[in-house]
This record gives C-alpha cells, structure tokens and sequence, in this order.
C-alpha cells in the first residue's frame, strides 16, 4: 500500500512539472504611446511625459551620468551611481543625489527614493520588468556606439523636456567631428599609423565593434583589431596576437583600472620587439577621474588626444588644451586643473 | 527526550516563522507602516478597494510579499534536501548541491544573461542546466560500472568542477560592466526579482518532492543503519535512494531557479535541526525545513533593509554559516560526538 502511495506521489512529482513548465510567463507587453512617443535603447516605444522637466530621475547605470550631465538635467536625479568622484565634486546635484545600487537595482530604495523614472542599461530586461511591477517608468539606453551616444542623447533630451539642449550637444560634437575629418583629410594614405587600444588587462583589447576603435579611425589611424569583435565587449586576444598585429601605437584604456603599469609594457622584456615600445608610443588614455574614451561626450575629447598622439605635426599640443577648456567649459562652465583630471598632455 | 520535544518544537518553529512573516512584511526601506501593510494585505486578499497609492501598494504586494515566499519556500526546501541527503549518504558533510546542480543551474543562468534572453528564461536554463548536471553525475557512476555511494560522490565532484570551468569561462567573456556583475549576483543569491508569477510554476517541483521526502523520511533512518541492515529490514536501497535523491534535486533545483545559489543553509541548518531533535529524520526533516524557512526570510529581510543597496544573500548566509558550522564542529568534538 505505501510502495503504491509512493508510486503515486512520485507520478505527480513527475508530471506536474511537465504540465506546468518552470518559466514564468511573459508579462510585460511592448508598451504602446498615443501621444508623443519615442523608442528607447531596448526598442521599446515609451509614451513622452507632458512634462518632461518634473520627472525624477534614478539610475545605477554609470554610463548613464555623463548623458544627464551633458544635457543639463542632473537636478531632476533623486539617485545614481557615479563611478568617478570627478561627476560628484563637478556637479552639486549628483553630490546631493542618493543611490538605489551600483549596478543591480535595490527596488524599495528605488521606490523609496522619489524617482519617477529609472534610467537603466538595454539588456537587463528582468530589472525593467521588476520596476515596470512598481508603477514607474523606465527608459532604457544602449550608448556603446556613436550611433548609440546620439540616439542617447535625443532620447533622454526628448523625454526629458531637454530636446533643445540635446540638438546643441550634438551640433557641438559634429563640428568637432568635422574639424578632425578636415585635419584628417589632409593626412596621405601612406603616413596612416596603426594604432590599439588596450583593457583592464595586457592583451585585453577593443575590438573592431568599439568606441574605441572608432576613435581611432576617426583620427586618422588604423585600428589593427577592426577585424575582431565581441559584441560590443573587451575581447581578450592575448599578447601574441597584439605582437602579431604590432601597433604603431598602443593605447590603454581609463576606463577601467588597469591590472598592468605603463611600466610593465615599456620595461618588461617582452615587449621590448614591439615597434610602440620601441618608439615609446605607449600611453593611458587620459584622464585619471575623468574618462575620455567612455561613451559620451567625452569620446569628442578622447578622439582629439588620440589624434594628437598619432600625427603631433598635425595638430599641436596649443589647439588639443584649447580642445579641452572648451570642453570642459561647454559641458561645466568651468575648467579643470590637469593635476587635478590625472592628465599630462605634453 | 529529545524526539519527544519535536511536536512542541514544530509548534514553536511554525509560530516563529509567522511572526517572522508579519513582521517582514511591515518592514523596509519604503516607508509603510506596520499597521498599513497588514491593511494593504487585507485588503488585497480580500478584494477591497485600497485607498493608498499605488507604489506603496505595489511595495507590500509586488515586491515584499513575494520575496517573504520565496525566502521561506527556497530556505525550507534547501535545508529538507541538506537534510535528506545527509541522511541518505549517511555524511554530515553533504550539501544539497553535492551533485553538481548549483553549479550546472548558475551556469544555465549566466549563459541566459550572456545572451540577454527574457527574464523568465533565466529561470528555465538555470533548471535545465542544474537538472542536466545532475544527469551528469548519476550517470558517470554508471558508465564506470561502479554505483556505490563515494563513487557517486567523485562523480559529483568531478562534474561540479567541470561546470565551474565553464562558469569561469562565460564570465570571462562577459562584459564586465553589466553581464559579469549580473552573473555574479546571480551566482551568489537573491530574491530581489521574485514575482508571484516565478514562483507559482515552481511549486510542483517543491511541494510534491518535499510532501515525498517526509513521507519517505523513516526509511531514510533504515538507510542509514547501512545497507544490509535496510536490506534485512525489507528495503529496497537501490529505489529508496534514487526517490531520495531525485526529490532533493528537484527541491535544490528548483530553489536555485527561484533565487540563485544560496551557500550554507542546505549544509548548516539540518545540523542544527540535528541539535534539537536529534538523529532521528522523521523528526529532523520537518524541522529543518522549518528552521531553514525562518533562517532565510531573517536573513533576507536583513539584506533588504540594512545598507544603502542590497547584498546577495549569500554574503550574509556565509557570514553567519561559517562561524556557526565551526562552533557546530567544535561542540561535537567537545562532546565527543
């Protein structure tokens, strides 16, 4: 009688699952607008607030504080997570703001927080749909690309109420832009230099679907990783393969910490072959608390160094710190000392 | 004497657990008092119009309420197949996720993050993939021709350590700004995303295996008399043991898929339960359940309300674990036990 009760109990153990599946069903509709709408970095299509001025805004997403700053809405934050002291000590409103997480959302923080609006990264739709549960709203965005800075840009100035603002950005970026396709133009063909950008670890790289590398081909070089991609992502190639391709120029990253020195590169032994080491075209990526190769509008900045280091008797080092007071004036009204950035541009 | 306090104890345990429950409710960092999320709880299960605003409305009903479940399902259901195995194997030192199903479920899970699939997936590859290590491991034995208990254990082992590698590998492609930290809070627990909606299908897979482990729970204190002793006694190992195991990986699995990996409470809470009601698992088994229920709704109530952003559970179950499971070892000693 047991074995029989035991039988039976192990049947439905078995079958219900199978009738019931494990996954949660789908929940969340693509949002539709009647009025004013536009398509966030998910693809989502989001009604536009009457007033977009009176929204809250909270975000975890680091990428996303350069944005809100550029376009001058940082006193709509309740709570963010900036990854560099420079935004809190450049910028009162994020110093004032709370946090709802680095990264990973706190939920009640964030309901507690005010905010009527998250800002959050494109492919982290279980922390969309957990806030969506919340009654607030969310705008996703995906800047990795230029592509996705402008898109950034118009979409957050839309919602926002700050569309104005996010024209005059943009208009500012592509004449800056176009003043380095006009040096760049005069560039020949075979004076082009080879140039890479490298991560938080040696042989680390930016592949050919980076900002980085577009940087670089926006200032006149070649960059040897075009070929390799990662979605988007560092991608890890190995030392051998940077000694293969052998950049004329090396570059690392400041946008994330690196686990090597500039002095493990230019004095370890085997690097010493490397035609950057040689010529001692080796150097971080300015600036230490300030990032100027992070999506936003920094990437102008990053682009004018880069341009600089490849081709010094194109551009000199008088018109690159113009490049950066006008900068930092546009965006803060205010310059920064070099010392205090972390940058040497000589 | 310690057997007979298990009635009173499960009186004990269960009232603490609901005062645990209303209490978890009440507390948190959106401001709702204790009187207006009991309210909001009646009125919700009552079907009453509520007069308060929609967020503190979905704070208690969409974001506590679940999590106080979940954490109470998931912590039950953890330490009952802790204590399961550890009588089946007759090895105090066995935790639920021996036979490799954390590891393959965390890599389910990261893989669904590293292609940005549908939250619900997450949840579904984290399953198939606990479920399919666990395959692995029963399988292994039987491909080598050697089914005893300490080759089913290698057997694990091994396959937990091959699923670590690949675990190691997709959060080395990952981009460490976003996938990387989402697979490593995945990987170390948290009840943050819980809906009703994710833990209504998991049911099956938690009640019917753990109403079966109670109900088999005098046959696992045959089993671990030794083999031919339960043999003797009418047993048949063999079948008792797979039923065993079977109904503790569907409960490991199914709690992973629900909150991720969650380190310590499958290991030390049927010790625990060991202490009050001694070896006997027609006792230990409901109790532990019990006691894992009221463990993990305190803990993850503490980690939803102490700290500016909250922590993955299972910093805290280790904080607490370790130190308890080493006091655990040292009284035994002193005990000679």
């Amino acid at each position: 009688m047991r074995r029989r009760i035991l039988s039976l109990l192990l049947a439905v153990a078995l079958l219900l699952p199978a009738l019931a599946g494990c996954s949660a069903p789908e929940r969340t509709a693509q949002p539709t607008a009647t009025g004013p709408a536009v398509i966030d970095g998910a693809g989502r299509v989001l009604a536009v607030p009457e007033d977009g001025s009176e929204e809250r805004i909270a975000s975890v997403y680091a990428t996303a504080v350069p944005f809100l700053a550029a376009l001058g809405i940082t006193d709509q934050v309740a709570a963010v997570n900036c990854k560099s002291i420079f935004w809190t000590n450049a910028d009162p409103n994020l110093d004032a703001a709370g946090s709802v997480g680095r990264g990973v959302v706190d939920l009640e923080a964030l309901a507690a927080c005010g905010a009527t609006v998250l800002v959050h990264r494109a492919n982290d739709s279980e922390t969309v749909e957990a806030v969506e549960r919340l009654g607030m709203d969310v705008v996703c965005i995906s800047a990795e690309d230029m592509e996705g800075i402008y898109d950034t840009l118009t979409l957050l100035g839309t919602y926002f109420d700050a569309e104005e603002r996010a024209e005059e950005v943009i208009a500012w970026m592509n004449e800056k832009f176009r003043r380095i396709d006009e040096i760049v133009a005069e560039i020949p063909e075979e004076e082009r230099v080879t140039a890479l950008v490298m991560g938080s670890e040696l042989g680390r790289v930016a592949g050919g679907d980076m900002l980085q590398s577009w940087m670089i081909q926006k200032a006149g070089g070649i960059p040897v990783a075009a070929e390799v991609e990662n979605n988007g992502n560092w991608v890890t190639v190995g030392v051998e393969t940077i000694f293969q391709w052998d950049p004329e120029f090396l570059f690392c990253t400041s946008s994330a910490a690196l686990d090597y020195t500039l002095e493990d590169i230019l004095e370890g032994d085997a690097w010493d072959a490397a035609a950057a080491v040689q010529e001692g075209h080796v150097a971080v990526i300015p600036a230490k608390i300030d990032t100027w190769d992070m999506p936003g509008v920094a990437c102008v900045l990053g682009t004018f160094w880069m341009l600089r280091q490849m081709y010094p008797d194109r551009f000199s080092l008088e018109e690159l710190e113009a490049e950066v007071e006008e900068y930092y004036t546009f965006l803060f009204g205010r310059t920064f000392a070099p010392d205090y950035l972390g940058y040497t541009l000589s | 004497m310690k057997g007979r306090r298990a009635v009173p104890m499960g009186i004990l345990l269960g009232s603490l657990l609901l005062a645990g429950v209303v209490l978890a409710v009440c507390v948190g960092k959106y401001r709702v008092t204790p009187a207006e999320s009991l309210e909001i709880l009646a009125q919700q299960l009552l079907g009453l119009p509520s007069g308060y605003p929609e967020m503190t409305v979905n704070v208690v009903m969409e974001l506590r309420i679940p999590r106080i479940l979940a954490s109470v399902l998931v912590g039950a259901a953890l330490s009952l197949s802790g204590a399961a195995y550890q009588g089946v194997f007759s090895n105090p030192l066995i935790s639920p996720d021996f036979l490799g199903v954390s590891s393959g479920a965390c890599i389910g899970a990261a893989l669904a993050i590293l292609l940005a699939l549908p939250s619900g997936s997450i949840q579904l590859f984290a399953f198939a993939g606990g479920v399919a290590a666990v395959a692995m491991t029963v399988a292994l034995p039987a491909a080598i021709g050697n089914r005893s208990n300490i080759m089913l254990v290698l057997s694990g082992v091994i396959v937990g350590s091959a699923m670590s590698s690949v675990l190691g590998f997709i959060k080395y492609v990952a981009d460490p700004e976003t996938e990387l930290a989402a697979i490593t809070y995945w990987t170390m627990g948290s009840f943050t995303y819980v809906t009703l909606g994710d833990l209504l299908p998991a049911l099956p897979f938690l009640l019917p295996p753990a109403a079966c482990l109670l109900l088999l729970s005098w046959r696992i204190n045959v089993l671990s008399l030794g083999e031919e002793e339960a043999r003797a006694l009418g047993v048949n190992v063999r079948a008792v043991r797979g039923l065993v195991i079977l109904c503790a990986t569907l409960l490991t699995a199914s709690s992973v898929c629900i909150s991720g990996t969650i380190s310590w409470v499958g290991l030390v809470i049927p010790h625990l339960g060991r202490m009050l009601t001694g070896p006997d698992n027609t006792r230990l088994l409901p109790v532990s359940a019990l006691l894992g229920g009221v463990f993990l709704l305190a803990v993850d109530t503490l980690t939803r309300t102490i700290g500016t952003s909250e922590m993955p559970i299972s910093i805290l179950t280790g904080l607490v674990g370790a130190p308890f499971y080493a006091w655990l070892l040292w009284r035994q000693r002193r005990r000679g036990l």
